[in-house]
């Protein structure tokens, strides 16, 4: 009997349940895909925040005072791929080479590095690729990076200066080159011949050494804790902290991977990456925590104005003898319906706009939370009983007649 | 006495409220919860740039200003270049060097408000003797916090009140306070100027410039001023794209409020008719109500939303955001024309429908 | 001369035929009964009449017009300055007293006049009950209000919708009387729905419904 006058009433007032659905859908779509949103946004953010450049610089150990008079100290080539086996191998997204030389009859500064390079990683299927590419996003290069033995990239700078263009000839240690692209950076590459590392190598005579090492890495932000000293750290500590992806702990793992190496967070960049990351994330946990609050009230306000006009109802079931529990049986079975209804579309849809905002903003989905499915239909239904249950009481508590005649 | 028409319509619509307060109320409620969202968002998201930017700045500058002869800028040049909107920020250095252990070692003078984005043991140098120290010079010249150094040329001694890792090129050089520098140096000016642009006008700033400063060397550092202005899109682009999804959603919300309003109402449309009202006529009974109720709740609901927007400001970014009051009024029709738009709609319909079946109580 | 004059009037719903051919010619100033029982489809040619409902054939004029050829505007136009209805439930708005409720159809019509409005709902007998709202008057009250409501803007003809259903016999009386009263002195025509053969006996004239046909027609002497 119940469910037969749930049902005629779900038939007979099709619009006002659609209402009351809708209004459950949309703010349990709002709310759940804001917390997606909110839960996702640092790691988002993150990857957007390397478009700044390298993190981490690893550089030769310097002893003594010698190297700082330009005495030459390297770190190798074989070393490099090591960066990927340490702990935090996966929040390695790129790291660079460089080999600084000077060329020996004009005295022109030559780079060595890596492009686009694809390496394969011991035990990973896919091949890491890595390189200026990723790592200097804002690398321009006119023209194309070289692709033959005998190609060159040029500096902005000093291609103006020594005035030579794309598809010139230059020699380089004896050696005749094209000009493959002038490549801007804003940096010393800008004043410098750019070559392949490799090729570097073999013709300056430094086989398998690199000048510097540029690594991007995904990390913690910094807190209280990652400031502390490590060298003054209980064991147990110094595990939370060497396990921890702070920019200061992935640098000591990359230090101990590289031989004679030296590797410092870029302090400009990762402290602002952390504050970034923080202030931004804050900013969204607000604002859906404003627009969950906002969207239970809406669904609130909804219900009970849906509400409102079946306090007639409840005022005649009473009179044909249903007993108070039957009345508010009948009509949470209703906001149950509702609730259960509004919170599935509601979810359904959710998904469809993170996922909108994810690829809309950031290129990729935003992650899906299976947490999420229980926790807004539970909401929902919560809302809507609730919603349900203010108006059943003011009409529980009055008498009939008063209600049947119309007030 | 006599009253017009207008006042009649008042009359009836006010006895409405008044003998429906919670009805009223509850619709005033939709409407404010709608527009504060609204304007807690706009705010926001008019407001995120100058606030992420700020955070940015500490990434460096975006452009270094020195000059093609090598000379320190002037001191009015700075003052011009610094006081154009465009510019957000700026720090200012002097260059030099200092003669220790027989060894020609670069001197940056800097205020101690300029020196961020550093990891700093000890304190910065204050007072005419202090110098701060690179890590990597440092370390190679096994220099410690608290020694001396002996700067050989002029003779005068400078104590080691920190150590610096900065994770640059900055790491082999020592710093001093800028107006240390000036004095010990003799320099009047500046060294170069280190200028945060806003990203967006960047070139135009540069070309000005050049216009009114024909012997600036102007540098931009890319890595920053495009890297800066990439996440700056991107995050007024999520606010907008957060905000559109979240005040659509807010606008059902509301529209489904109203809307339920109207649909309790249907039978006091369909008497109306029946006694001779036009469509227009029934329509004007909702409309005034619905302007009433949009009017009362987007006033409160800008202010309401500006307060969200303050809070939340002050809580993220520690600071209050500017509120661009153009955007009020605009918010403010907003509200009035979705409180509208919910109330006619469903009137409309129900206008259009005949009045035998609503009063047979379908619809 | 005739007021209301009904053609071969159809009126289809989805799931049964309500009207089946109905014809009929009523006279200025008559008092017509309808009567008939349950789903016969008097209150469906009553608001085709009023120009509530649309028929699905079939002509209807009032006053010499063809109602079917007016827009909705047009017909409540029509309907404010020629018809007053009233009908079973008796439909008062329920935030307005019962001199507010009869002013919002002068309202409509031209321009509220509270003392008109309350000389109105003295003549039904509702004196000392002016400032109460629907909910708190009685079954007959609010029908006595609907009465008032009606007749405030002197129309030609009263439709009027088992006006009588939900009151009691003493109280149906009252109702007929009164109306027979504010008839004879107003000369409007009264179209009276009824399932209730005591209703007909006020009427000159009793139409007899079944299954959406004119059975019997037959007018009342006295
Ligand atoms: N909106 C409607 N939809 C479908 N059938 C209807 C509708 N309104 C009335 N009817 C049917 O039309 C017939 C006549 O109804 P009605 O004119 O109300 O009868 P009466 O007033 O004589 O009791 C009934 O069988 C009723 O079920
Ligand atoms: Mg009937």
């Amino acid at each position: 009997m119940l469910l037969r006058i749930v049902r005629s009433s779900f038939v007979n007032q099709k619009k006002a349940m659609a209402v009351m659905i809708v209004a459950v859908a949309v703010g349990t779509a709002i709310a759940s895909s804001l917390i997606s949103l909110s839960l996702d946004i640092t790691s988002k953010v993150s990857k957007e925040l390397r478009a700044f450049g390298a993190n981490i610089k690893v550089e030769p150990r310097l002893q003594g005072i010698a190297e700082v008079a330009g005495q030459r100290r390297y770190l190798r080539s074989e070393d490099l791929l090591k960066i990927k086996t340490i702990f935090w191998r996966h929040n390695i997204l790129g790291f660079v080479p460089f080999l600084y030389t000077i060329e020996p009859s004009t005295g022109h500064t030559v780079i060595g590095t890596w492009y686009r390079k694809s390496i394969k990683v011991p035990g990973e299927r896919e091949p890491f690729v890595t390189g200026a590419s990723e790592v200097m996003p804002w690398w321009q290069i006119k023209g194309r990076w070289p692709e033959s033995e005998n190609e060159v990239l040029l500096g902005r700078e000093l291609s103006s200066r020594l005035n030579l263009r794309r598809g010139d000839r230059v020699e380089l240690f004896g050696r005749d080159f094209r000009v493959s692209g002038i490549l801007s950076t804003g940096s010393k590459e800008d004043d410098a011949f750019v070559l392949p590392l490799e090729v570097l190598q073999k013709l300056s005579g430094l086989n398998g050494k690199i000048s510097e090492v540029y690594v991007s890495a995904l990390t913690t932000p910094m807190d209280d804790f990652a400031y502390k000293d490590p060298e003054k750290m209980s064991p147990r500590e110094y595990e939370k902290w060497y396990c921890t992806g702070y920019v200061t702990s992935i640098a000591k793992q990359i230090e101990e991977v590289m031989r004679g190496s030296r590797a410092r967070p870029i302090w400009p960049v990762a402290e602002t990456e952390g504050k970034v990351l923080k202030r931004l994330g804050l900013l969204i946990y607000l604002l859906s925590a404003v627009s969950v609050i906002s969207a239970a009230l809406g669904v609130s306000t909804t219900m009970i104005m849906s509400l409102l006009r079946r306090t007639r109802q409840v005022a005649l079931m009473k009179a044909i003898g249903a007993d108070r529990l039957n009345t508010v049986l009948i009509f949470l079975t209703e906001a149950l319906i509702v609730g259960f209804l509004g919170g599935l579309t509601g979810y359904l849809l959710s998904l469809l706009i993170s996922k909108y905002i994810g690829v809309e903003v950031f290129g990729t989905p935003l992650r899906q939370r299976a947490i999420l499915f229980p926790l807004s239909l539970g909401a929902s239904v919560l809302i809507a009983v609730l919603g349900a249950y203010l108006p059943i009481r003011k009409a529980l508590a009055i008498r009939p007649a008063l209600i049947l005649k119309g007030e | 006495m006599r009253m017009k028409k207008g006042s009649w319509l008042n009359y009836f619509v006010f006895k409405n409220i008044k003998l429906r307060k919670g009805r009223f109320f509850i619709a005033i409620s939709a409407v404010m919860l709608t527009v504060a969202v609204l304007t807690a968002f706009v705010v926001l998201s008019t407001g995120i740039r100058e606030k992420m930017s700020r955070e940015l700045q500490s990434y460096g500058a975006n452009m270094i200003v020195t000059t093609l002869t090598g000379l320190p800028l002037k001191e009015d040049v700075t003052k011009r270049i610094v006081s154009n909107p465009l510019v957000r920020g700026f720090k200012a250095h002097i260059y030099g060097t200092l003669t220790i252990r027989g060894q020609e070692l670069e001197v940056i003078g800097v205020r101690k408000k300029d020196f961020k984005g550093v990891r700093l043991e000890g304190s910065f140098p204050e007072g005419g003797n202090q110098v701060i120290v690179g890590v990597k010079l440092a370390e190679a010249l096994g220099i410690k916090k608290g020694q001396s150094l002996k700067e050989e040329k002029r003779g005068v001694t400078f104590r080691v009140s920190g150590i610096f890792e900065r994770g640059s090129k900055a790491d082999t050089a020592i710093v001093m306070d800028l107006a240390t520098a000036r004095e010990f140096f003799g320099i009047k000016g500046f060294s170069a100027l280190l200028l945060n642009v806003d990203t967006r006008y960047i070139s135009r700033f540069t070309s000005e410039l050049k216009r009114d400063f024909p012997s600036l060397k102007i540098t931009t550092v890319k890595q920053v001023a495009l890297a800066e202005e990439k996440l700056l899109k991107k995050i007024e682009l999520l606010m907008v794209v957060v905000s559109l999804v979240v005040v659509f959603s807010a606008a059902i919300t509301m529209g489904s409020t109203v809307g339920a309003n109207i649909i309790e109402r249907m039978e006091e449309i369909g008497l109306m008719k029946a006694l001779g009202a036009r469509a227009s006529e029934v329509g004007r009974f909702f409309l005034y109500e619905a302007m009433l109720s949009g009017i009362i709740g987007s006033l409160l609901g800008t202010l309401a939303g500006v307060a969200i927007a303050e809070a939340v400001s002050r809580t993220a970014f520690n600071s209050f955001v500017g509120v661009e009051i153009f955007w009020l009024p605009l918010l403010i029709c907003l509200g009035v024309v979705i409180a509208v738009a919910a109330t006619l709609l469903p009137v409309r319909r129900a206008t259009s429908m005949r009045p035998s079946s609503i009063l047979r109580g379908e619809g | 001369m005739s007021i209301i004059e009904v053609q071969s009037l159809r009126k289809d719903y989805s799931t049964a035929a309500a009207l089946r051919g109905v014809d009929l010619v009523i006279e200025k100033g008559q008092w017509v009964s309808i009567i008939g029982p349950s789903g016969s489809g008097k209150t469906t040619l009553l608001n085709i009449i009023g120009g509530l409902d649309h028929p699905t054939d079939g002509k209807v004029f009032v006053k010499g017009t063809d109602i079917n050829a007016l827009s909705e505007d047009e017909l409540s136009v029509f309907r404010r300055e020629n018809i007053g209805f009233v009908f079973q439930q008796s439909h008062l708005i329920p935030y307005l007293d019962a001199t507010e409720n009869v002013m919002l159809a002068q309202y409509f019509h031209s321009l509220p006049d509270r003392k008109e409005a309350e000389e109105a709902l003295k003549r039904v007998g509702l004196g000392h009950r002016l400032t109460h709202r629907p909910s708190q008057l009685s079954g007959g009250e609010q029908q006595r209000v609907c009465i008032a409501r009606a007749l405030i803007n002197n129309p030609s003809i009263l439709l009027a919708d088992e006006p009588t259903g939900n009151l009691d016999r003493t109280n149906t009386r009252n109702v007929l009387e009164l109306l027979r009263r504010l008839h004879q002195e107003e000369h409007f025509t009264v179209v009276m729905v009824t399932h209730d053969p005591y209703v007909t006996e006020w009427a000159e004239r009793v139409i007899k419904m079944e299954d959406g046909r004119i059975i019997t027609d037959e007018s009342v002497s006295g």
